[in-house]
């Protein structure tokens, strides 16, 4: 496909860079010439300087014969503009990242004049990811599938846990819950492990479930950690600490939200009703003592400060917080922290790219294909777990994952398999249906069909 | 990684090979064994280059610069088997040299007795220019999957001309769109030169080497004393060869108001058609009419100025004001992204803006204005590296200069060699001239020429780089 993004910034590239290695045609557009250069650099792609909200530069990118525009710039404005110019050039779709709840709100009520496909929201996208953190203390990540139906948790084994030294099948025996390790992640390497595979201290599982199965699983294996969260410490009122706080309102969760900026803590006083917003310097250290570090559930940082915010983190973990979330916009930071330190990492970025991504990916099928739902990378993106909606016909529904197993590719798993709202974790007597949601978990990328799972026809 | 990649260029040197084995057996064979020989040597050290387990997959522009540079010395070194084996030449320098001069299209030889050599490796000879006309690595990229994240750094490194923009997203696709061009153009040269007259074996050979912008031909007289009718279409294509190739893609697309309004392509043909102005009319009396004098100077200017090298008279003969004309064509070489050598339109272009700007500036020195080609902002580090490079690229000049003057030469074929070899044209003046050859110099001097072509051709700085102690001091970062 023939793919403009619009903005080379942080989110651009990241897109850019995505997108030009699943092998799509990519014009980027940037007036720095700065980042343009490194995009240039990064990736096999045409880089325009010019304004990407300038329909001379848009009609020059060849918008006009481009399948999807993507605006990633920094400004909500610019960004509908574009999508504006470029439906008007004849581009097919657009997707717009937009920030300011204001904006967003209106989005809906003007999609048809900007001709807008989706409108991304990376602040958003980041407090539902935290919120469902949150839901799961003693998750790392968690990712959902089928509107929910199906939920993908990292844990880690720590010391004095009853996994250590288990192998696949044992587990199986031992807890008799349907729940499937379908990742594993030890030090620099990451294995799809089949029955023999043994698991070892330190190692981060990803096991996919029906969100009630896996509560069952996680009490059982980690009864302490397993309480649920009743107050939460968040450094650092932004736009993400705003949604958050709409997001876990019939949570039952006490948010207490610490912001330097005293128009900004007005402003959120106003407009949350169920936090509590302390004014004061978010780097005190006696302020955050005070107001529970120590004893608080779960600590979030979010501020816009990626070095504040692993600091933060980093102290809330050593004073004894619960769970502790952290924001980074730039991942090259993390990559000095030792493994564990810091129990999640929530990037915007990423979180973004790759709702996109999963968007691009869908379009990328003709409406009879078994297109893509959603994507989620795990381990660094070296794994991925995608759902898939079983249409049409072919000859491996209805076919034994038994028999099945000799067509797909190597380092593949049918993780679960959601029929009429039941999740299935399957064994080698189900099958695939035509209507199911199949969650695959990879390490083979660039998957737009069902069909590209199977290594050849099936005879 | 960067082993990895010389495996792959050395494999499809040896794939292309196989071409001239096969002319080889249909011409007779007497260079069949060598060929085979040379084509088995090149294979067997691809291969085992490629067997050395790449430890990074990152490719950065100082890995960029490396392949390129590295690539272009194991071809020069590797390519001239054929040649030693074959007995063209009893010295592997010449060898070396004949090969280092084909595949950077220069065209320099040093072989007098070029219709004894053997089809074969006669076929190898011109096949190397059209190669490396268009970039070898350009070649592997379009035909074999290279890592796709990092691949603008060996465009950039091997294609010439101030600035690389791409035709359309993806570089393989732009590489095969180039070569696609340039191989449909070589075709039509051919047969319009068979219509002419030509064997098939010397049409394609001359078409190969006109594509480059080498100057090889399978004949030791060359141009000279060939009808009206094959120097017109020679002259033609010499020109349409050193026009910047992108052009040809927008009038494939019908854009062909950017074509037409393109600024170097203006200042090329204006500068062509001075050059052809004043030396007309500075050898008219040597010709009996000024038609026979303007097709002659029209010939050997846009030979010069493309850098191919072709001769339809010994213009060794011609007036001083000729030849200097001459030697100012051969340093300012073709447009930016053809296969033409020499410092390129564009960057003339900048260097007198630029020059221009300052003057006003000292006139003015709160003067403010940004330097346009093509009517867009030329940016000041392009305008630097464009200064830079000028600067480099003469002091290796004279340097050359210096260290071939030791074999006691005039100074005129002594300067006239040097230029002939750094700008890729072929023939100079005097001892070196378009009926000579370069065989009776030194083996010195043949080695710096030699060397003077690659720098030439990689446009300085990959050269440069892979001499510099600080490329090699983590050599762990090659494999």
């Amino acid at each position: 496909m023939r793919i403009v993004v619009v903005g080379a910034g942080k989110v651009g590239r990241t897109i850019a860079k995505k997108l030009s290695l699943e092998g799509h045609d990519i014009v980027v557009i940037d007036d720095d010439k700065e980042v343009l250069d490194r995009a240039a650099n990064e990736m096999d792609a045409i880089c325009m300087e010019g304004n990407g909200a300038d329909y001379r530069v848009q009609s020059e990118a060849g918008v006009a014969d481009a399948d999807v525009l993507i605006a990633a710039t920094a400004h909500d404005e610019v960004n509908m503009l574009c999508c504006l110019i470029a439906h008007k050039l004849g581009a097919f779709r657009t997707i717009a990242r937009v920030r300011d709840p204001a904006n967003a709100a209106q989005l809906h009520y003007l999609s048809d004049e900007l001709g807008l496909s989706m409108a991304v929201n990376p602040d958003l996208a980041a407090a539902e990811e935290i919120s469902r953190l949150l839901r799961i203390p003693s998750a790392l990540n968690v990712e959902t599938f089928a509107k929910g139906k199906v939920e993908l948790v990292g844990v880690r084994i720590k010391d004095q846990n009853e996994l250590r030294g288990l192998s696949l099948l044992d587990f199986h025996k031992k807890f008799h819950i349907k729940v499937l390790i379908c990742a594993v992640q030890r030090g620099e390497s990451c294995y799809i492990p089949k029955g023999d595979f043994v698991l070892e201290e330190g190692d981060k599982l990803h096991i996919a479930a029906a969100p009630e199965e896996l509560a069952k699983f996680l009490r059982m294996v980690y009864p302490d950690k397993q309480k649920k969260i009743r107050n939460c410490l968040v450094v650092g009122g932004s736009r993400i600490a705003y949604y958050l706080a709409h997001e876990v309102e019939k949570a039952d969760i006490q948010l207490k939200i610490i912001e330097s900026n005293p128009e900004r803590a007005d402003f959120l006083a106003a407009e949350l009703k169920n936090a509590l917003v302390i004014l004061g310097d978010n780097t005190d250290h006696d302020l955050l003592m005070e107001e529970g570090l120590d004893s608080a559930d779960a600590f979030v940082a979010l501020t816009g400060m990626d070095e504040t915010n692993l600091i933060s983190g980093l102290s809330a973990k050593w004073q004894g917080a619960g769970t502790v979330i952290v924001k980074v916009n730039n991942e090259n930071l993390t990559a000095v922290l030792p493994e564990g330190a810091i129990d999640s990492i929530i990037s915007p970025k990423q979180i973004t790219a790759n709702k996109i991504l999963t968007f691009v990916r869908a379009l990328s099928c003709s409406p009879d294909e078994s297109n893509v739902e959603t994507v989620h990378e795990l381990v660094g993106g070296r794994i991925e777990a995608l759902e898939f909606a079983a249409k049409g016909s072919h000859p491996m529904y209805g076919m034994p994952l038994r028999e099945l197993n000799r067509y797909l590719h190597r380092e593949l798993l049918i993780a679960c398999i959601v029929r009429n709202g039941v999740t299935i974790i399957p064994g080698g007597d189900d099958c695939i249906q035509s209507g199911d949601s199949v969650i695959i978990v990879t390490k083979k990328k660039m998957f737009n069909d069902l069909a590209d799972i199977l290594t050849g026809p099936i005879r | 990684m960067v082993f990895n990649m010389l495996g792959k260029i050395l494999l499809s040197m040896a794939a292309l090979m196989v071409i001239c084995v096969i002319i080889s057996v249909f011409t007779g064979g007497r260079d069949l064994v060598a060929l085979v020989l040379s084509d088995v040597i090149i294979a067997v050290i691809g291969v085992g280059l490629l067997m050395i387990r790449p430890t990074k997959a990152s490719f950065y522009a100082k890995e960029g610069f490396a392949v390129v540079a590295l690539s272009w010395i194991l071809m020069s070194l590797l390519g001239a088997l054929p040649f030693l084996l074959g007995g063209v030449f009893t010295s592997y320098i010449d060898a070396v040299f004949e090969t280092a001069s084909g595949f950077t299209t220069t065209g320099a030889t040093v072989c007098g007795a070029i219709e004894r050599i053997p089809h074969g490796i006669g076929f190898w000879r011109c096949l190397i220019i059209f190669i490396g006309g268009m970039g070898v690595l350009v070649f592997v990229m379009a035909v074999l999957p290279l890592s796709k994240e990092r691949s603008m750094h060996i465009m950039r490194a091997e294609v010439p001309g101030p600035s690389v923009s791409k035709l359309v997203a993806k570089s393989k696709d732009s590489a095969l769109i180039l070569y696609a061009i340039y191989f449909v153009l070589m075709i039509i040269e051919a047969v319009l030169l068979m219509i002419g007259g030509m064997s098939p074996y010397t049409a394609f050979t001359t078409a190969m080497s006109t594509a480059g912008t080498g100057g090889f031909m399978v004949t030791d007289a060359g141009y000279i004393g060939q009808s009206t009718y094959l120097q017109v279409v020679a002259g033609v294509f010499m020109m349409l060869f050193a026009v910047n190739f992108n052009l040809y893609f927008y009038i494939i697309l019908k854009k062909f108001g950017v074509a037409v309004k393109n600024e170097e392509l203006r200042w090329f043909l204006l500068i062509y058609a001075g050059a052809v102005a004043i030396i007309t009319v500075n050898v008219l009396p040597r010709f009996s009419s000024f038609g026979e004098a303007l097709h002659h100077s029209a010939f050997n200017a846009a030979s010069i100025y493309s850098t191919t090298g072709f001769a339809s008279v010994d213009f060794d003969k011609w007036p001083t004001l000729s030849k200097c004309v001459l030697l100012l064509l051969m340093l300012l070489g073709g447009c930016a992204g053809s296969t033409a050598g020499g410092i390129k339109t564009s960057r003339v272009m900048i260097l007198v803006k630029n020059g221009w700007n300052e003057l006003r500036r000292l006139a003015h020195p709160k003067y403010v204005r940004t330097l346009r080609i093509d009517d867009k902002p030329v940016s000041e580090p392009v305008v630097r590296s464009v200064l830079v490079y000028f600067t480099a690229i003469m002091a290796l000049t004279f340097l050359s200069i210096l260290l071939v003057s030791i074999d006691g030469y005039s100074v005129e074929s002594t300067v006239s060699s040097v230029f002939a070899c750094i700008f890729n044209v072929g023939p100079g003046f005097g001892a070196v001239g378009p009926v000579e050859n370069f065989a009776h110099m030194s083996a010195l001097s043949k080695i710096v020429l030699a060397l003077d072509m690659l720098i030439g051709r990689l446009e300085v700085w990959p050269m440069l780089l892979l001499f510099a102690p600080s490329t090699w001091r983590n050599r762990a970062a090659f494999r």
